[in-house]
């Protein structure tokens, strides 16, 4: 099966600046991944790539196996903060992608918008952020594409409206055999829409693995303060404190951990994600 | 992609159409008085030496609503690329920059070039449209005028009649559109295309006209009859003439004017002091000019050239406003950069994301 | 039909609070046999969970034999762990027992729950 999305050092230099530098990872299709990292870190530059919106200063990317280009109907894009035209209705909107899109799907884009309870004749600059968020979507969505990017879709909204376009994502990836691709700030929402997880930093793939895995295979060790070297083979330690006393440990390992030497607690996504992007300099 | 571009058009489009019936109307409604004082002042039906009919010719109309169409059509006419270029074309593609809703029209089905290539075509070709209406109309229902005026050859009417003021607005609405591109913000772009339009349009007839209009000079004998408006004025100290004279070429566009020696320098002077001094005799100083061989220079676009010169602007305009649009479809379709400065812009500090309208 | 819902903090991956959930839902009795669980899009569009996580979770279940798909119908309770509740009862006597002892022996709230945790947690994890 080919990647949905697969780079191989890809760079993005704008003028002087540097975005996106050596940037090499696989993102598997078929799945929901998400793509976490600090600002700066090149994620927007890396999906605007992705969708052709950027050309790329150097290295290769290829999306679903093809160079990407703009205006794919295969891939879909739902921009940051999710601009929609401010003047145009919803119904508007809908006509705008029925003319742009030849794959375009009419019957599921009104569907949607009538399950949202939106009035068709509604201008779309009067709309709640939640709403124009799940317009962008559908517009996107309705396109049918193989592959749908999210930037940072819900960084901007409320937690209500957050759940409510989560769940449409969701039922879209339920019913439709569609890749997503999402960058989000919202680890937790990650840990419960994705199946796959990408940290990226400083344009570098810290970890990339599945959600179950990753909280299958991490955990918190506190004790003792001692050496972490004197943990037994098969474990990395992702992330160190110490104190006078006391050691504070953050460790993947696929085996069990049986010292009763250490306190052995779970961790959520949001601490492995942060453990690692705390982890001392590469 | 058509209908886009109307649905974002519709605004400018009424707005069109508002200003061409509104012209349409006002040179209807006017056409019967126009007419009217052509025939009464006998303006209509003279041919060849018509100065006093043309002059009485426009004692009338000055007295009718016409002169204010005609100087508005005109007013109209030399305004039509600003106002295209600023509130048509700088907003085309700055206003789409500017709000983000370019990265959601480019993720659509249809490359970045074609979406820019189908939008200048459409508000292009509205542009066009109402610049080439109104300029015929003006063009016709003034013709009488610009005969008595004679005039329609010289820099202002010129560019308010036939093919130019069509080729200025395409012009002018590409240099909107381009500069919303590289400037990525509507005010702005709207700013600096009003300051460049207008300064292409003045810059214009003083540049390029005159080559493209291939004037012609005529060398005569200076005329010192009363008829002729020489007027001398001598410079006390040391004694040096400035000579103006009528450049005697009705409906022409005047380019250089200078009373020549008899060598064929300019006539600067000195004048003999004692036939031309303050005691001179009466006369004197006429007789000692007729003595000098004087001859009277004159480089002017005669009137009759005025539609061979319409189409060969209108040539050199079209052509810049077709490099210019090819410019601006390179720039989108090789590296979107409007959206990578954009996003250079927007990249070094994130921006705060407030939902709009909520 | 239960209702599930998500701990984002508790460190236990999604899928496995879904089982989690099944489970002590068939214990408390809540779920018999022959009931219908919720389908895979049910569940998404309740709490925004990824598909393939809650196929992941029916599908653990069904290899526990709790649960089993019938194609075109839905995913069906097969088994309950209610009944054993009563063969627990003589453990439950000495766990009671044991805890008697440890608060005889000084130990507050906090230390008998950290020391049932962590000697829990090493025999589970030597024998997975």
């Amino acid at each position: 099966m080919t990647a949905a999305l697969e780079t191989r050092n890809l760079t993005k230099r704008y003028g002087r600046r540097t975005a996106l530098s050596d940037c090499t990872l696989t993102v598997p299709a078929g799945r929901v991944v998400g793509l976490v990292g600090p600002n700066g870190a090149g994620k927007s530059t890396l999906l605007q790539l992705a969708c052709g919106l950027l050309t790329p200063s150097d290295g290769d990317i290829r999306v679903l196996g093809e160079r990407p280009l703009g205006g794919s109907p295969r891939v879909a894009f739902v921009a940051q903060d999710t601009p929609v035209y401010p003047g145009f209705t919803i119904a508007e909107h809908l006509r705008l992608g029925a003319r742009l899109n030849p794959s375009w799907d009419a019957g599921y884009a009104e569907r949607r918008i009538a399950a949202l309870g939106l009035d068709p004749a509604q201008r779309a600059g009067a709309l709640s952020g939640g709403q124009r968020a799940q317009l962008a979507l559908t517009v996107a969505a309705a396109k049918r594409p193989e592959l749908l990017i999210l930037d940072e879709p819900v960084a901007a909204l409320d937690p209500l409206a957050r759940r409510g376009f989560l769940q449409a994502l969701m039922e879209l990836t339920a019913e439709s055999e569609v890749s997503v691709i999402m960058s989000s700030h919202l680890i937790a929402d990650l840990e419960r829409t994705c199946d796959h997880l990408i940290v990226l930093r400083d344009s570098a793939v810290t970890v990339a693995a599945d959600v179950d895995d990753l909280l299958a295979t991490h955990h918190r060790l506190t004790g003792r303060r001692q050496d972490p070297a004197a943990l037994s083979g098969g474990r990395a330690v992702i992330d160190q404190r110490h104190t006078g006393v006391q050691s504070t440990l953050v460790v993947r390992s696929t085996a069990p951990i049986d010292d009763p030497g250490w306190q052995v607690d779970r961790l959520d996504l949001e601490d492995i994600v942060l453990a690692y992007l705390t982890e001392g300099p590469r | 992609m058509i209908w886009l571009t109307w649905r974002q058009a519709r605004v400018q489009a009424l707005a069109a159409a508002l200003i061409l019936l509104a012209v349409l109307s006002a040179v209807a409604f006017t056409w019967p008085s126009l007419t009217d004082a052509a025939r009464v002042s006998g303006f209509a039906a003279c041919h060849g030496d018509c100065e006093a009919a043309a002059g009485e010719f426009s004692a009338l109309v000055a007295t009718r609503t016409a002169i204010l169409v005609y100087y508005a059509g005109t007013a109209l006419l030399l305004l039509l690329p600003a106002l295209a270029g600023a509130f048509w074309g700088a907003p085309l593609v700055a206003r789409e920059l500017e709000s983000g809703t370019f990265r959601m029209v480019w993720s659509q089905s249809v490359p970045a070039r074609r979406w820019l290539a189908v939008k200048l075509a459409g508000v292009g070709g509205g542009v066009v449209l109402l610049a080439a209406a109104t300029s015929t109309a003006m063009t016709v229902w003034a013709g009488q005028i610009d005969r008595a005026y004679a005039n329609r050859v010289e820099p202002v009417i010129f560019a308010a009649r036939g093919a130019v003021p069509v080729g200025y607005a395409a012009l002018a609405l590409v240099i909107g559109v381009l500069l919303g591109l590289l400037l990525r913000r509507s005010l702005p772009a709207m700013a600096v295309t009003l300051l460049v339009v207008a300064t292409v349009q003045l810059a214009f007839p003083v540049t390029v006209r005159p080559l493209l209009a291939d004037p012609v000079t005529t060398v005569s004998a200076l005329d010192l009859s009363a008829e002729s408006g020489l007027s001398l004025s001598v410079d006390e100290r040391d004694g040096s003439v400035e000579a103006l004279v009528d450049p005697g070429v009705t409906g022409s566009w005047v380019l250089g004017n200078r009373v020549l020696t008899a060598g064929g320098e300019e006539f600067t002077g000195p004048m003999d002091p004692t036939r031309c001094g303050l005691t001179a005799a009466h006369g004197a100083c006429l007789a000692w000019l007729g003595e000098q061989g004087l001859r009277q220079e004159v480089r002017h676009v005669p009137a009759g050239r005025f539609w061979a010169l319409q189409w060969r602007e209108f040539g050199v305009l079209a052509l810049l406003t077709g490099v210019l649009s090819g410019f601006c479809l390179l720039r989108t379709r090789r590296r979107n950069r409007g959206a990578e400065a954009a996003l250079t812009a927007g990249a070094v500090v994130l921006p705060p994301a407030i939902p709009r309208g909520a | 039909m239960i209702e599930f819902h998500l701990d984002a903090r508790s460190g236990v991956s999604p899928y496995m609070q879904l089982i989690q959930q099944v489970r002590h839902a068939l214990r408390l009795g809540v779920l018999r046999e022959g009931d219908r669980l919720p389908t895979v899009k049910e569940v998404v569009a309740r709490i925004a969970i990824n598909p393939n996580t809650v196929s992941k979770a029916y599908r653990e279940l069904e290899y526990e034999g709790l649960v089993q798909a019938r194609p075109g119908l839905g995913t069906f309770v097969t088994r309950t762990l209610a009944a054993d509740a009563e063969s627990h009862r003589p453990l439950r006597h000495d766990l009671e027992r044991w805890l008697a002892g440890a608060r005889a022996a000084g130990l507050d709230d906090e230390s008998i729950e950290a020391l049932f945790v962590s000697a829990f947690r090493a025999f589970q994890e030597a024998r997975p």
